[in-house]
C-alpha cells in the first residue's frame, strides 16, 4: 500500500491509535492534564486529517469498512463530540478529584474508536467489533466513579444488559448468515429477500431480523427495552451520560440506517410495520414518562427515548430524504444533549451533581449564562423555530411525510406538543423569580464554559442560518443513499 | 425597510431586558421609545398612498434563506397588513402605557417579552413564505406564554399551560398542513418551495385540498378562536397581566389574517365546499360567546367572551368570502382590537381603584368617578355595535356580505347582536349604576389614562363615521381574495394601473 493510498485513511488510523497512545502516556505521566492534552491533540489531528479523505471517497477499506460521505460526516461528529466530552470531563475531574482520572481519556477514546468502526462498518462482523469495543469501554466509563455505589451498580447493570443484547445480536446474525451466506451489508439484503422467494421474508430470516431488532432495541433504548436507561443517566458521571445519549445511540443508529439503506429491507411491508410500531410506541411512552419526572437527568433520559422514537421516522423515510434527515438530526440533537449534560456537569456541588429540577430554581439569577444555555438547549429540543432543533424536526418530518407516513408524522407532532410541557417546565424553573434554591455554585473551568458557549452558538446559528448544514448533510448522505 | 420593522422591536426588546437589570424604570421608557420609532416607520411606509388600490404589495423583500429546502426570507406588506400592523403598534403603545403602573416587578423581562411579541406579530403580518410565517407564529406564542406564566394572576399556571396546549397544538397542525402543501406542490410541479406566490397557482384541489384547508383552518381557528376551540381564551384573558391582554387583542387578529391571506386564496374550492360549516361555526361562536358573556360575573371574562363573539363575526365575514364580508371582517378586527384593548386598559384602572373586577363588588361608580364611568359606557356601547362606532360598521358589512350567501346565517347572527346588547348593558348597569359597593376611596381618571382611553374612543368614532380609509387600504388584497373564491380557483393579480408619474 503506497502512501497515497494510506493518506486518506489517516483519520481512521489516528482515531485507532489515539487510545493506545493515551494509554501509554498515562503510563508515563499520571497527571490527568497531560493525558487530557494528548487526547485533545489526537482528536484535533483526527479532525484535521478528515479533508485528506475527501478526495478518495467512496473508498473500501478491505471489505470490512467503507469510507463514504455518510461515514465521514459521522466521523467528524464523533471527533467534535469527543472533544466536547473530553473538555467537560476535564472540568468534572478537576473539581471532583478522582483516583486515576487519567484513565478516563483512554476509555473515552476506545469508545470513540469503537463508534468510528461501527459507523463505517460495511460488514456485520466489523460492526460487531466496533459495537463491542464501544460497549466494553462504556462499562468502565459508566462505573468510573468507583467509590459511588450507584455508578458502580449502573455499570454492572449495563454489563448484564449489554451482554444479553449481544447474545441476541449474535444469534440473529447467525440465523441471517445461515440463510444468506454473507454478512456483507450490501449483499445481505438482496440475498435475504431472495431466500424469501420475493414474496416476503423467510421465517428464519424474519426471526433473525427480529432478534437483531431486539438487540438494537436494547442499545437504542426503544420501548419496551428502555427501562434501564433512566437509571444509567442518573448514576453515570454527566460527561459519560452525554456520551451515552449523544454518541453511542447515534453511532448505533447510523449503523442501523446504513444496513437498512443498503439492504433495501425498508421496502418489505413487515419491516416497515415493525419500525413504525416501535417509533409510535417509543416516542409516546418516552414523552408520557418524561412528563412526570422530578429528576432532571431522568427527564432527559426519557426525552432521549422519545427522540429515538422520532429518529425511527428517518429510517422509515429511507432512502429518499431519510439519511440527510438522520445526519442533520444526529448533529443537532447531539449538540443539544451535550449542552444539557455539560450544563448539569458544571452544576455539581459537594461532589454531587444537581439532579432534582427544584435544585435549579432561579438559576438565572446566579448563573445567567448557564441558565441561558440550558434554556436554549431545552427550547431546541422542543423544536422552537429559530433554534437548530426546529430545523432538525423540519428535515425529519418532511422526509417522513414525503415517504407517506402521514399518521406517524401527525403522532410525532402531537408528541412534540406533549414534550413542550416538560421542557418548558424546566425553563420556567430556571427563570423562576424569588429566592433561588441555591445561591452559590462552584466555579466551572473556562474551557468547559467556552465549549458550551460554542455549542450554544451552533444551536442558534443552526436555527438562524441552517443552509450550510442542510447542504452538508445532503451531500454527505448522497454517497450512501444513491448507491445501488 | 420591512426588515427594519422586525428588527426595531426585537432589538428594543433585547435592550429592555438587558437594561432591566440596571435600572428599574428604564425598560418601560425604552419600550415606549421603541414603539414610537416603530410607529414612525409605519407612518413612513403608509406615505405612499399612490400605491394603494393595486394588488401588488406596497413593499416587498425577498432573499434566499435556506435555498436547499426552498425556504426564502420573503416579506411583503399589503394594505391589509398595514392596517393590522398599525393596529398592533397602537395597541402595543396602549399596553405599555397601561403597564406603566400595573407592572412593578421584573420590568426588564416584561417589556422585553412584550416587544418580542410585537416582533412576532409584525412578522406574521409580513411573512409570505410559509415557513417564515410559521416561525413568527411560534415567536408570538412563547412570549405570551411566559408573560402569562410569570406575571399572571393566581390561576396563571393552569391558564398558561392551557394556552400553550391549544396554541402549540394548533401551530403544529398548521405546520403539518404547510408541509403537506409543500410536498403536494413539489410532486405536481417539481419545484420545492414554501413561497406563497409560487404555491398559489399549484395548490392542490379536490380531497387533498380539503384536508389541507382543514389543517390551515384548524391552526388559525385556535388562535382566532372559534367555538369549540376557544377553551384557552377566557382563562388566558382573565389571568394574564391586563396590560398584555391589551396587546393580546392584536394576537387574535393574526388568526383572521392568516385565514384571509393563506387559507382562502390557497384553497378556494375547499373553502367554498366547507362554507356552510365555516358560517355555522361563525354563528355558533357569536351566540355562544354572547351567552357566556351574559353569564360571566367577572369583568375580564365578560370582555373575553365579548371578544369571542366579536371574532365570530370576523369568521362569519371570512366564511361569506365576498368582498363585503371580508371588508366587514377586517373592519371588525380593527374595531374589536380597539374595543377589547380599551376595555382591558379600563379594567387596569378600575382594578387599581377598586381592588376588584367582580361584578358583585362594583356598582354606583358614576357619582364617584364620572369620567371612568363615561368611558365604560362608551366602550360598552361600542361593543354592542352602536351605529356611529367602528364595531357597527364591521358587523353591518359582515351581515350584508353573509346575507348574500346565506340569509339564514345572517338572521341567526343578528340574534347575536341582541345578546351583545344584553351583556353590554348589564355590564354598564352593574358597574356604574346601582348602590355603591366599593369601600375604597375612588378617584377619577388621571390625565395619562384619559389620553389613552380618549385616543381609543376617538379612533372608534373616526372609523365608525368615516371607515373609508380603512376600506381603501385593505380593498385591493381583499378584492383579489373574493375574486379567487368566486372563481373557485386561484386568480392572477389584476394588472396595475400606474398613475402617471409626476
Amino acid at each position: 500500500m503506497s502512501l497515497a493510498q494510506l493518506l486518506p485513511l489517516a483519520p481512521l488510523l489516528l482515531l485507532a491509535a489515539a487510545p493506545v497512545v493515551t494509554l501509554l502516556a498515562s503510563a508515563f505521566s499520571r497527571s490527568p492534564r497531560v493525558v487530557f492534552a494528548a487526547t485533545l491533540g489526537l482528536l484535533a489531528a483526527t479532525l484535521a486529517t478528515l479533508p485528506l479523505s475527501l478526495t478518495a471517497l467512496p473508498m473500501d477499506v478491505t471489505s470490512l469498512l467503507r469510507l463514504d460521505g455518510f461515514g465521514l460526516f459521522l466521523l467528524a461528529l464523533l471527533g467534535l463530540g469527543g472533544l466536547v466530552v473530553a473538555c467537560l470531563a476535564d472540568d468534572t475531574w478537576q473539581r471532583r478529584p478522582t483516583a486515576r482520572a487519567d484513565r478516563f481519556y483512554p476509555l473515552l477514546l476506545f469508545a470513540l474508536a469503537g463508534m468510528g468502526v461501527a459507523v463505517l462498518a460495511a460488514d456485520f462482523a466489523s460492526f460487531f467489533l466496533g459495537l463491542e469495543t464501544l460497549t466494553v469501554s462504556l462499562y468502565g466509563l459508566l462505573g468510573f466513579t468507583r467509590h459511588r455505589q450507584a455508578a458502580l451498580e449502573g455499570g454492572l447493570k449495563y454489563l448484564v444488559l449489554a451482554a444479553a443484547s449481544t447474545a441476541f445480536l449474535l444469534f440473529g446474525l447467525a440465523l441471517l448468515y445461515a440463510a444468506a451466506g454473507t454478512l456483507q451489508l450490501a449483499e445481505l439484503g438482496p440475498r435475504l429477500l431472495a431466500v424469501g422467494g420475493g414474496t416476503g421474508l423467510d421465517p428464519q430470516v424474519g426471526l433473525g431480523l427480529g432478534l437483531i431488532l431486539v438487540a438494537f432495541g436494547f442499545k437504542l433504548a426503544l420501548v419496551p427495552f428502555h427501562l434501564i436507561f433512566p437509571e444509567l443517566y442518573q448514576s453515570a458521571p454527566p460527561p459519560v451520560a452525554a456520551l451515552l445519549a449523544a454518541g453511542s445511540k447515534g453511532a448505533i443508529f447510523a449503523a442501523l440506517a446504513r444496513f437498512l439503506a443498503l439492504s433495501g429491507l425498508t421496502a418489505v411491508p413487515s419491516v416497515v410495520t415493525w419500525l413504525a410500531f416501535f417509533a409510535a410506541l417509543t416516542m409516546t411512552v418516552g414523552n408520557l414518562a418524561a412528563l412526570r419526572q422530578g429528576s432532571l437527568r431522568r427527564l432527559l433520559a426519557y426525552s432521549s427515548v422519545a427522540h429515538v422514537g422520532y429518529l425511527l421516522l428517518a429510517l422509515l423515510a429511507l432512502p429518499q430524504g431519510g439519511l440527510a434527515a438522520l445526519l442533520g438530526y444526529l448533529a443537532i440533537y447531539g449538540a443539544t444533549v451535550l449542552v444539557l449534560f455539560g450544563g448539569i456537569g458544571l452544576l455539581a456541588a459537594d461532589g454531587q451533581e444537581a439532579d432534582r429540577i427544584d435544585e435549579l430554581t432561579g438559576l438565572a439569577q446566579t448563573r445567567p449564562l448557564l441558565a441561558g444555555l440550558l434554556a436554549l438547549a431545552l427550547l431546541s429540543l422542543t423544536g422552537v423555530p429559530l433554534t437548530a432543533g426546529f430545523v432538525a424536526k423540519l428535515l425529519l418530518f418532511t422526509a417522513a411525510f414525503d415517504a407517506g407516513h402521514h399518521w406517524l408524522v401527525g403522532l410525532a407532532a402531537a408528541n412534540s406538543v406533549l414534550s413542550a410541557f416538560y421542557y418548558l417546565r424546566v425553563v420556567i424553573v430556571l427563570y423562576r423569580p424569588g429566592p433561588p434554591a441555591r445561591t452559590t455554585w462552584p466555579r466551572a473551568s473556562r474551557l468547559a464554559v467556552a465549549t458550551l458557549v460554542l455549542l450554544g452558538a451552533f444551536l442558534l446559528l443552526g436555527g438562524l442560518l441552517p443552509d450550510p448544514l442542510v447542504q452538508l448533510v445532503r451531500v454527505a448522505s448522497q454517497g450512501l443513499g444513491g448507491a445501488p | 425597510m420591512l426588515t427594519l420593522l422586525l428588527l426595531v422591536p426585537a432589538a428594543g426588546g433585547l435592550a429592555a431586558w438587558l437594561v432591566g437589570r440596571r435600572a428599574a424604570d428604564a425598560p418601560r421608557k425604552l419600550a415606549l421609545l421603541t414603539l414610537l420609532v416603530q410607529l414612525g416607520l409605519l407612518l413612513l411606509v403608509g406615505q405612499e398612498p399612490a400605491r394603494f388600490g393595486t394588488e401588488s404589495p406596497l413593499l416587498e423583500q425577498q432573499h434566499p434563506w435556506i435555498p436547499s429546502l426552498g425556504i426564502s426570507y420573503h416579506l411583503a406588506l399589503d394594505g391589509l397588513g398595514l392596517v393590522l400592523l398599525s393596529l398592533t403598534v397602537f395597541l402595543a403603545l396602549a399596553a405599555v402605557l397601561t403597564a406603566w403602573r400595573e407592572i412593578r416587578e421584573r420590568e426588564g423581562g416584561f417589556y422585553g417579552l412584550l416587544l418580542l411579541l410585537v416582533c412576532g406579530l409584525t412578522g406574521v403580518f409580513l411573512a409570505v413564505d410559509l415557513v417564515l410565517f410559521y416561525l413568527f407564529w411560534e415567536v408570538m406564542l412563547l412570549p405570551k406564554f411566559f408573560l402569562l406564566r410569570y406575571w399572571g394572576g393566581p390561576g396563571r399556571v393552569r391558564a398558561a399551560w392551557r394556552f400553550l396546549l391549544y396554541t402549540f397544538g394548533g401551530g403544529l397542525v398548521l405546520l403539518l398542513a404547510i408541509l403537506g402543501l409543500h410536498l403536494a406542490v413539489r410532486q405536481t410541479t417539481g419545484v420545492a418551495t414554501f413561497d406563497l406566490p409560487a404555491l398559489l397557482p399549484a395548490a392542490p384541489g379536490g380531497e387533498l385540498g380539503l384536508v389541507l384547508f382543514a389543517g390551515f383552518f384548524l391552526g388559525f381557528a385556535v388562535k382566532l378562536p372559534v367555538f369549540p376551540l376557544h377553551g384557552w381564551l377566557a382563562d388566558a384573558h382573565a389571568e394574564a397581566p391586563l396590560a398584555s391582554v391589551v396587546l393580546g387583542g392584536a394576537m387574535l387578529k393574526a388568526g383572521g389574517f392568516g385565514l384571509i391571506r393563506f387559507a382562502l386564496p390557497l384553497f378556494p374550492a375547499a373553502a367554498l365546499h366547507l362554507q356552510p360549516l365555516v358560517l355555522g361555526l361563525g354563528v355558533a361562536t357569536i351566540l355562544y360567546g354572547g351567552l357566556l358573556a351574559c353569564a360571566a360575573t367577572d369583568l375580564r371574562r365578560i370582555a373575553a367572551y365579548a371578544s369571542l363573539a366579536g371574532m365570530g363575526f370576523v369568521l362569519l365575514g371570512i366564511g361569506a368570502g365576498n368582498e363585503l364580508g371580508l371588508q366587514g371582517a377586517v373592519v371588525g378586527m380593527v374595531a374589536h382590537g380597539l374595543i377589547a384593548g380599551a376595555l382591558f386598559a379600563l379594567w387596569v384602572v378600575l382594578r387599581a381603584q377598586t381592588g376588584t373586577l367582580a361584578l358583585d363588588g362594583l356598582g354606583g361608580l358614576w357619582h364617584r368617578a364620572p369620567r371612568l364611568s363615561g368611558f365604560t359606557l362608551f366602550f360598552a356601547l361600542a361593543a354592542l355595535g352602536l351605529p356611529g362606532l367602528a364595531g357597527f360598521v364591521g358587523e353591518f358589512l359582515v351581515l350584508l356580505g353573509t346575507f348574500r350567501v346565506s340569509p339564514a346565517a345572517a338572521a341567526l347572527a343578528v340574534g347575536g347582536l341582541v345578546i351583545s346588547a344584553v351583556f353590554a348593558l348589564r355590564l354598564v348597569q352593574r358597574t356604574v349604576h346601582g348602590p355603591l359597593r366599593v369601600t375604597r376611596p375612588v378617584t377619577d381618571l388621571a390625565w395619562p389614562e384619559r389620553v389613552v382611553l380618549g385616543l381609543f374612543a376617538l379612533l372608534l368614532l373616526l372609523f365608525g363615521l368615516h371607515p373609508q380609509p380603512l376600506l381603501d387600504a385593505s380593498q385591493a388584497p381583499l378584492a383579489q381574495v373574493a375574486r379567487t373564491l368566486a372563481a373557485g380557483e386561484p386568480q392572477p393579480p389584476v394588472e396595475d394601473h400606474p398613475e402617471v408619474a409626476p
